[in-house]
């Protein structure tokens, strides 16, 4: 009974500390994402603006989604153990608001969060930060178990990731039909749904990406690479095989009035997102469970 | 038609930027003959002996060669080097033999000789020795593990051994031993190769052979 005592209380003792966590979380937006300070200073009204409650939570469950990869295996001690997700949450945080801003300036530096989220109340603006949100958060929880508890590991591969993460980002614009900043002003929700579904599936890639052989520093982020440069090449061959399977077709006199229009564009935006979604995770089939090294025949 | 294009031009700069700077394809040297193996093997006198004749590949194959290096002043040492076909398919009836030798004047020889003749003759390794109504050579005992590194066993070369080789060695002609002892099919060469490597040398594989073991093994 004592037994089961003390790990009841122990896992209490962590869900407590974890509260703690997000309670730094909070205020460690005050030094490192003070574009939306507004959403931590004062009391937050979930109700009052959806695009800012989508802007706010979608970084509280990006940090959940992070925490996630932290594991304890061996425990020694609570205050050890304690100690040790201190440290490692202290690094999640500031990591992780730091890329916020970094992958923003990248994607929407035409946009203005106060401008769009508080005066507008751009929803388009608001999903498409949750779905960066969200690809950030996977991408530092893969970075967070490839680095091996080194720090110098973990901020070669952020910065290394930061950069592909931004590229695959602006890719977008040759891959979909939408224009991206314009109809984002529009406020077209298509265009937004089309970038969820296409950065979630490039997200899955480069996060499986980082499943390689820890050899040396350089030639993993060399693999990488090339394995990121595969998928490239191999999810255009899914595009139009699906298109061609499956006889999806879009008549090509209506494309651009479905793009034009608010509503409609969410059946444009959703045909081209799940296409590349599904596209994305086929590709990784090919790219990632296929292993063809080191068989060799003996002639 | 531009992304046609764009799509190729893609493709091409992953083939070869994976050809030049991919950790898997880095380290391993191409030879297109056995002459080639000089740029490999620094010190001399020395001979390689081919060990084995790997593919790689389902549909375009890479072909590979595991050479020892057997040196007369310093320690074996194994290398694997990438080939061209021709030369594989050419030499897979030489495996256990030298294929390549540098001797103290840098002399090199591409002929297919048994593993260590160059080293015979030669008063600096070794002498002859009377036994049997016969001269055998027998290296002195600086150089007493040769014959081990060279997979020799217990084979000691003959005067007659030698004189045939050197005779071989004038006509360019290889020479696999007095009894075809030496290359892929020679007893001493069988014996020199691991055991594993003897039973896996085969050249196709027979589909249903494969597919006959695959239900006997998840279907019994």
């Amino acid at each position: 009974m004592e037994e089961i005592l003390d790990r009841f209380l122990i896992r209490i003792i962590f869900a407590l500390f974890c509260c703690i966590i997000l309670y730094a979380y909070k205020y460690s937006h005050f030094l490192f994402y003070r574009r939306s300070i507004k959403q931590v200073k004062n009391e937050f009204n979930l109700l009052e603006n959806p695009s800012d409650t989508l802007h706010f939570l979608s970084r509280i469950l990006g940090l959940a989604i992070i925490f996630s990869f932290v594991e304890f295996n061996r425990f020694l001690s609570v205050e050890v153990s304690l100690i040790h997700l201190s440290i490692v949450s202290l690094t999640i945080m500031i990591s992780y608001l730091i890329s916020l801003l970094i992958i923003e300036a990248i994607v929407l530096h035409k946009f203005n969060y106060r401008t769009e989220i508080l005066k507008n109340n751009n929803f388009s603006y608001a999903l498409i930060i949750f779905s960066l949100n969200i690809s950030t958060a996977f991408i530092i929880k893969s970075i967070l178990l490839h680095s091996q508890n080194s720090v110098l590991i973990f901020l070669t591969l952020w910065l290394f990731a930061m950069c592909l993460l931004g590229l695959i980002a602006r890719l977008f614009n040759f891959y979909s039909r939408f224009q991206f900043n314009r109809n984002i002003s529009q406020q077209s929700i298509g265009v937004a749904i089309s970038f969820a579904f296409y950065i979630l599936g490039t997200t899955y890639l480069l996060s499986k990406s980082f499943d390689q052989p820890h050899i040396e520093k350089y030639s993993y982020m060399l693999r990488i690479f090339f394995k990121v440069f595969l998928s490239v090449l191999i999810v255009p061959v899914f595009i139009a095989a699906i298109r061609f399977i499956f006889s999806l077709k879009m008549k090509k006199n209506l494309v651009q009035s479905y793009i034009e229009d608010k509503e409609k564009s969410i059946s444009y935006g959703l045909a081209e997102g799940l296409v590349f979604l599904i596209s994305a995770i086929m590709t990784s089939w090919i790219v990632f469970n296929i292993n063809l090294t080191g068989v060799f025949t003996f002639v | 038609m531009n992304k046609v294009i764009i799509y190729i031009l893609l493709l091409v700069s992953y083939l070869s930027l994976n050809r030049a700077i991919a950790p898997d394809n880095l380290g391993l040297e191409y030879i297109r003959s056995s002459k080639d193996l000089e740029k490999l093997i620094k010190h001399y006198p020395a001979t390689a002996i081919l060990e084995r004749i790997m593919t790689k590949g389902y549909i375009i194959k890479t072909y590979y060669q595991k050479y020892k290096i057997v040196y007369a002043h310093r320690s074996p040492r194994d290398i694997i080097v990438r080939t061209r076909r021709r030369f594989a398919e050419s030499s897979k009836q030489y495996v256990g033999m030298s294929l390549f030798s540098i001797d103290e004047d840098k002399k090199v020889s591409t002929l297919a000789m048994p593993p260590g003749t160059i080293f015979l003759n030669n008063e600096k390794f070794g002498q002859w020795y009377f036994k049997s109504s016969q001269y055998f050579w027998k290296f002195y005992r600086s150089y007493r593990r040769l014959p081990i590194y060279l997979g020799w066993g217990s084979f000691r070369p003959s005067k007659e051994f030698f004189e045939t080789s050197q005779v071989n060695k004038k006509e360019k002609k290889p020479f696999m031993g007095l009894e075809q002892e030496f290359g892929a099919t020679g007893e001493i060469t069988l014996q020199f190769l691991p055991r594993s490597q003897k039973n896996e040398i085969f050249n196709s594989i027979k589909f249903g052979n494969l597919f006959k073991k695959y239900l006997k093994t998840n279907y019994n």
